[in-house]
């Protein structure tokens, strides 16, 4: 019998997929009844690592995880973040080595769903293989995102962007409003994901408030001027597919 | 680790509150040299032909434990 837990969060998978593509009742019913591990972690706790070869995926419940590469000399870029509903590690599903780590950023809630049954329910519904395409598919087009920012917006430019795409994933699964959101993330990391040290992403959040772009108080990130904030981010937010 | 602040001056003074932890001095130093040449590659293309930056890096103590200065001069020589 499926925990209480374990229910809501393929409940919560089945309402990620519906906004990718169709769900059939019974491709509805198969999501439902995949066999989900429900795991509490700490903030900064790792959930899978670089070179490891996991067997399952997880889905993210409730809290937020990130990607991240080490390099030498104590490098890191942060890849990507993730939101309740994200299934950071899908990929895992096809590509057996992990080539860069997962963990929580925050205190979070993970569903472990085992490899084999998702490999399952992907054999028996096409559909379903579709739509978990279609998910790192669109995981991708925000990579592609991240990408152009590295190569050609400025720290400022990075930066906007980011917030704005955060902010939209967020309103998205109703996590936010009104341009206020959450901002889990130190300055270290902030700087770390957008390839800036610390004191650079200070300046340039400093320079982001004197504009009266946004605020940004204990954690909270209240975007005052969103229409300025996606001007200078040049954000156009159809790569996140979020349409219905 | 230490933790070491670098204070940004560009005509307008910006105080490093934060700090940033660094294993030694050496890589407090390494990380102005990187930190520089970052703002000033963001910054330079907005403003004028003479620029300067400098960035005092200080620690715990609040003692100043080097200074680096980053300065362009650019001149038009067509109109």
């Amino acid at each position: 019998m499926a925990s209480v837990e374990s229910k809501a969060a393929l409940d919560l998978l089945v309402r990620r997929l519906e906004r990718i593509g169709h769900l059939s009742d019974e491709e509805r019913r198969a999501v439902g009844n995949l066999p989900a591990k429900i795991q509490t972690l700490r903030p900064r706790q790792d959930i899978v690592l670089d070179k490891e070869k996991p067997e399952h995926s997880c889905l993210l419940v409730e809290g937020w995880a990130y990607r991240y590469k080490l390099l030498g000399q104590g490098r890191r870029q942060i890849l990507s973040f993730h939101v309740p509903g994200d299934m950071p590690d899908l990929h895992s599903l096809h590509i057996k080595t992990m080539d860069h780590s997962l963990g929580a950023l925050t205190e979070a809630t993970i569903a472990f769903i085992a490899h084999e049954a998702l490999l399952d329910v992907t054999r028996r519904f096409p559909g379903l293989a579709g739509i978990m395409w279609r998910e790192t598919l669109i995981d991708a087009a925000i990579f592609r995102q991240w990408i152009a920012g590295m190569g050609q917006r400025d720290g400022f430019g990075r930066m906007a962007h980011l917030f704005c795409e955060l902010y939209c994933k967020l309103e998205a699964i109703g996590l936010a409003a009104d341009h206020r959101c959450t901002l889990p993330i130190t300055q270290t990391e902030l700087g770390d994901a957008l390839g800036l040290s610390s004191v650079h992403t200070n300046r340039v959040l400093q320079e982001m408030k004197a504009q009266s772009l946004i605020e940004l108080r204990t954690r909270t990130l209240n975007i005052t001027d969103w229409d300025g904030l996606v001007q200078v981010a040049e954000f156009d937010p159809s790569y996140l597919q979020l349409a219905q | 680790m230490p933790r070491y602040y670098f204070d940004i001056n560009d005509g307008r003074l910006q105080r490093d509150e934060e700090g940033v932890l660094c294993a030694d001095l050496q890589a407090a130093v390494l990380e102005a040299k990187k930190l520089l040449p970052a703002i000033a590659a963001d910054e330079l293309p907005k403003d004028g032909e003479r620029q300067a930056m400098t960035v005092l890096v200080t620690d715990e103590d609040g003692k100043a434990v080097y200074t680096a200065a980053l300065t362009y001069t650019g001149a038009w020589l067509i109109r």
